[in-house]
């Protein structure tokens, strides 16, 4: 049985690397990342885990070494954030349309400038066209569980695509709480050894990544997208045996008092407690606020989104990025465009907070509600940031 | 709005030949428009370019699918690329051609307008050299009357600077040389507008059906380049191995920089015409001469 134990977050999900018998590490430490790493650096070091850990000397290089190992059949892991983050933005694309599975967390933090090492969704969100599997972890346990539910996911045969685990920096990362630690011998049980068939072979040579013209480009994305909306049903497959093993259940999203709500709150990532013990005092006080926490941000749930939102009137979106010039953040603009074609037009309302590791309390959330309650007026703007005018 | 499409190879000045036409058109205050195939760039192998020429604002950014006109800078494309293809019927194909050669051309006289001129031999005399493309455009002018020779000197100045009053003269020549054959067939009758219709098309643009692409792309099959053929891409001429001069000391071998050059059964050395590019690189190696460049025979 799994052990209850006080342990940082970025240990539990290093842990969870071992468990799931990592073959190749290679990575670059930044902050917030640093303790993954490090912990996963010193279990190779002390035997515990049987690994190449390849110390690169950049994040750019890490996930180069990664589509090389992942290409010649290894379970590969790599983590980073922020800057180390958009220094593999390039490569990040090359790996899911080359097909290579890997798993990465990126223990997210702002971008600069200015230079900020904190918590927001500044580094994720700019890449969410990388064509990967995104998972935000909510806490230690998720953390944890997601990492060996992603190694399953991306070699399935049927997906064969780079999973992300995206955990707050901090307030996700280095918090220390309790998490019930999957057994060598549980984690055996769920995931196999790596059986990738290695497409790097001497003894059966092809190119990857070679020149791919008009004549098959558009193709090559096609497949690549198949993969990635097909990867829904082996995901919630995944999560059904994880369910039955371990009795602890995921979707695609959850949902918080939804019953009867004159409003719902949309969250992603650790704030979504916060969200929800805020729906627990708005709740107390007569108003009637909900809560839905995205854990899979890509392939986006349209369905499950559009299905647990009704027939709630007012959305508030919680983004916790400013994508400057656009309409709305980036996680407001996937919401109004589920809703597009819907019969059903619900306000939603985008609030950017959050940003470069402002305080995002209950405060944050009972104002959200609030603001939106209040209706809009001509002078509303499409975005409510959080920020001090005067 | 008249659509005209080169053939040539890379290095011939095909590009630059639609370009100095579209300036000069713009400089008579028409509408023109000039761009390449675009891709990689490579000496010798088969390229386009295409050309439009209105007198109102051209609204297109597609390439020339039904040209109007094509110019060819070196009628040996002809066996490896449809150069005909989409050529309206009762349009004019404009062709370098030695006057030796033209009577190969005839059998698409039937239906098109031949615009025939020995352009090499007009750059030879005028510039010096074999390159072909401004003595082209004397012979699209010739044939089409599209723009005036003169409107040409303000282009070939900005481009060549000190050699434009030598290929103004090759233009020139080509201009007075270049004979024009009407098509021997019966007159075309102007088609009627056709019904816009796109079926295929992506047949024809994709190489297969995504689901028959490897994982990722990938291609199964190693060393699959050796069918690509860059003998293709050969454009001034073969090597000619003279045995009675050979001492077999294997310079060319090492030189050449296509690995295209290897020993008979008779230990006599001889090159792969599928990969040898032409480069004459062998041939200025030899250290007895015993190499020489030779034109090919085509058609």
């Amino acid at each position: 049985m799994g052990l209850r134990t006080g342990i940082e977050v970025s240990l539990a999900l290093a842990e969870a690397v071992g468990l799931s018998r990592a073959d190749v590490i290679a990575a670059y430490p930044i902050t917030p990342q640093t303790h993954i790493v490090e912990h996963l650096a010193e279990m190779v070091a002390e035997g515990r885990l049987d690994a190449e850990y390849v110390a690169v000397e950049s994040e750019h290089s890490a996930i180069s070494a990664c589509l090389g190992s992942a290409a010649a059949g290894a379970r590969t892991f790599t983590a980073t954030a922020s800057q180390g983050l958009a220094f593999m933005h390039e490569i990040l694309f090359i790996a899911s349309s080359m097909r290579l599975p890997l798993v990465m967390a990126v223990a997210n933090r702002t971008l600069s400038s200015p230079i900020n090492i904190l918590a927001d969704h500044s580094d994720i969100m700019p890449e969410r066209d990388i064509g990967w599997v995104q998972l935000f972890a909510e806490n230690g346990q998720e953390a944890h569980d997601l990492t060996l539910q992603a190694f399953k996911l991306a070699e399935d045969s049927q997906v064969l695509l780079p999973v992300l685990i995206s955990l707050d920096g901090f307030f996700l990362s280095h918090m220390i709480e309790p998490v019930t630690l999957i057994s060598q011998e549980e984690a055996d049980a769920f995931l196999s050894p790596c059986t990738l068939k290695p497409r790097l072979d001497p003894a059966e040579p092809r190119t990857l990544g070679a020149l791919g013209g008009p004549e098959v480009y558009t193709e090559v994305k096609q497949q690549q997208n198949e993969a990635l909306c097909g990867a829904v049903p082996v995901l919630e497959k995944i999560w059904n045996e994880f369910s039955g093993q371990f009795g602890r259940s995921y979707r695609s999203l959850e949902t918080y008092r939804l019953d009867n709500a004159e409003i719902a709150l949309i969250t992603m990532g650790a704030v979504s407690e916060t969200a929800r013990s805020s729906v627990d005092q708005l709740r107390e006080r007569g108003i009637r606020a909900g809560l839905v926490r995205i854990r899979l941000w890509r392939p986006f749930p349209v369905r499950e989104l559009l299905s647990s939102l009704d027939p709630i009137p007012c959305i508030a979106v919680l983004d916790r990025m400013l994508s400057p010039g656009s309409v709305n953040g980036p996680v407001a603009l996937e919401v109004k465009s589920a809703f597009y074609q819907h019969s059903r037009q619900p306000r939603i309302n985008c609030f950017v907070a959050g940003l470069g590791g402002r305080e995002l309390s209950r405060r944050t959330f009972i104002e959200m509600v609030n603001r939106s309650l209040a209706g809009e007026s001509h002078d509303t703007p499409s975005i409510h940031l959080d920020v001090r005018h005067a | 709005m008249i659509e005209i499409r080169f053939h040539g190879r890379g290095g011939q000045g095909s590009v630059t030949a639609a370009e100095l036409v579209a300036q000069a058109a713009i400089n008579e205050g028409k509408y023109a428009q000039a761009f390449p195939s675009f891709g990689p760039e490579r000496r010798g192998a088969p390229v386009s370019a295409f050309l439009r020429v209105s007198d109102s604002q051209i609204f297109l950014r597609e390439k020339i699918e039904a040209p109007d006109v094509i110019v060819v800078l070196d009628a040996s494309l002809i066996e490896l690329v449809d150069v005909f293809s989409g050529l309206k019927a009762g349009g004019s194909a404009v062709m370098n051609c030695p006057p030796h050669k033209r009577k190969s051309l005839m059998p698409w006289n039937e239906s098109y307008r031949l615009v025939t001129v020995d352009a090499t031999q007009a750059a030879m005399n005028n510039i010096g050299l074999p390159i072909a493309n401004t003595a082209m455009i004397g012979a699209l002018l010739k044939g089409m009357g599209l723009i005036k020779l003169d409107s040409f000197q303000m282009p070939l100045q900005t481009r060549f600077g000190r050699l434009a009053e030598k290929n103004f003269q090759s233009m020139t020549q080509a201009f007075h040389d270049a004979q024009i054959a009407e098509p021997s067939g019966e007159a075309p009758l102007s088609s009627p507008a056709q019904e816009l219709d796109f079926s295929g098309i992506i047949e024809k643009e994709a190489l297969m059906a995504w689901k028959s692409l490897a994982l990722g792309g990938d291609i199964l099959e190693p060393g699959n380049s050796a069918r690509f053929l860059t003998g293709t891409w050969r454009m001034t001429g073969k090597p000619v191995f003279h045995s009675d001069a050979c001492t077999k000391c294997g310079l060319c071998r090492l030189f050449c920089p296509e690995d295209a050059i290897f020993r008979d059964a008779d230990e006599q050395f001889i090159y792969n015409e599928d990969y040898c590019k032409g480069c004459g690189q062998c041939a200025r190696e030899c250290p007895k001469g015993a190499i020489t460049m030779e034109e090919e025979a085509w058609v």
